[in-house]
């Protein structure tokens, strides 16, 4: 995919390395659909299981996230806002009730336009975990769905 | 000396309910027994109104989720598919027979249907996923939540009884 190259657009890769330091809360940003936020409240359907996408704050904009360049070329229209929550608060770690415990934390994994694009990925016992059980799946879009905030709202 | 004239009151009869009869048979129309009637009956009409408007609502939004396409979410998304739209609309139709209507119905980035309840400080969804299983989550503001896969932890004739009983 090319990038757009237009005026402001989001930090390339350029061929920089992954960092995986993240500092003391920094912030993740994560674009959502109005209609994923209801009452007041961020609705859990937000987010897919596993490693959900977000652009760290080091290397990014809020804004950015909106960018057709972070969102695979898309050109978004209205509806769409801007989500954040701390790097290094996320929901962890959370009980598997089957003896194991899952941490969840953000990878740095920079795409060539998006150079600020983080997965937050689940472990246990220092392993990848993609499809642990559906309660531990469901546990952890309930909980991240209630740390994330609004940064800039959607317009409906 | 005239004589006083003593000023008596007229002699007061039983009370005659049947000199108000005409006017009461007056207001007794049939349009008024009609209205009577339906004013009687009006707590059962209004459930029957509430549940059939909220199932037309959640009919559209169904319709509308139906047609999403792939990436929806701008992050890769599966469209809900057939089989999450028909098992969404089954268990809304059985959850509207015990009066309980959705707060919203929203495509789930897992790929599937999501239907939310929503009190205070309280939170239901049923999710219905394109692989055809089927999701009850609970949780409060706390994020306590209880996560029931319906079919193998609670059976589909349940749920209902359990979301009532939760956000009371």
């Amino acid at each position: 995919m090319c990038c757009s190259g237009e005026p402001g657009h989001p930090r390339y890769r350029n061929g920089d390395p992954e960092d995986q330091l993240f500092t003391e809360g920094e912030l993740l940003f994560r674009r959502y659909k109005a209609e994923h936020f209801q009452n007041g409240r961020l609705l859990p359907a937000a987010f897919k299981f596993p490693r959900q996408s977000f652009n760290r704050e080091k290397y990014s904009r809020p804004e950015d996230v909106l960018h057709s360049d972070c969102c695979e070329g898309q050109k978004l229209q209205d509806g769409w806002g801007v989500l954040e929550c701390s790097s290094t608060n996320l929901p962890t770690p959370i009980d598997g009730h089957d003896g194991r415990t899952f941490q969840f934390e953000a990878i740095h994994k920079p795409l060539e336009c998006c150079s600020a694009h983080t997965e937050v990925c689940c472990k246990a016992e220092g392993e990848f975990i993609d499809e642990p059980s559906k309660r531990v799946r469901d546990t952890f879009r309930v909980r991240l769905a209630q740390r994330m905030t609004v940064r800039i709202k959607a317009s409906r | 000396m005239p004589a006083i004239q003593v000023q008596v009151p007229p002699e007061r009869g039983s009370f005659r309910l049947d000199r108000f009869r005409p006017a009461i048979h007056r207001v007794e129309t049939l349009a008024y027994n009609q209205r009577i009637g339906e004013w009687l009956r009006w707590p059962e009409q209004s459930n029957f109104l509430t549940v059939k408007y909220g199932l037309i609502d959640a009919e559209g939004a169904l319709d509308r989720i139906s047609n999403m396409k792939r990436g929806w979410d701008s992050y890769g998304a599966e469209p809900p598919d057939g089989n999450a739209v028909r098992a969404s609309r089954e268990i809304l139709q059985e959850l509207a027979g015990a009066l309980i209507l959705p707060s919203t119905i929203v495509p789930s980035a897992e790929g599937g249907v999501s239907i939310y309840f929503m009190t205070g400080h309280r939170t239901v969804y049923i999710e219905s996923y394109n692989q055809g299983s089927q999701t009850l989550v609970m949780y409060d503001q706390d994020g306590t939540a209880e996560v029931l896969e319906i079919g193998p932890d609670i059976s589909r004739t349940d749920v209902a009884d359990r979301i009532l009983a939760y956000l009371g």
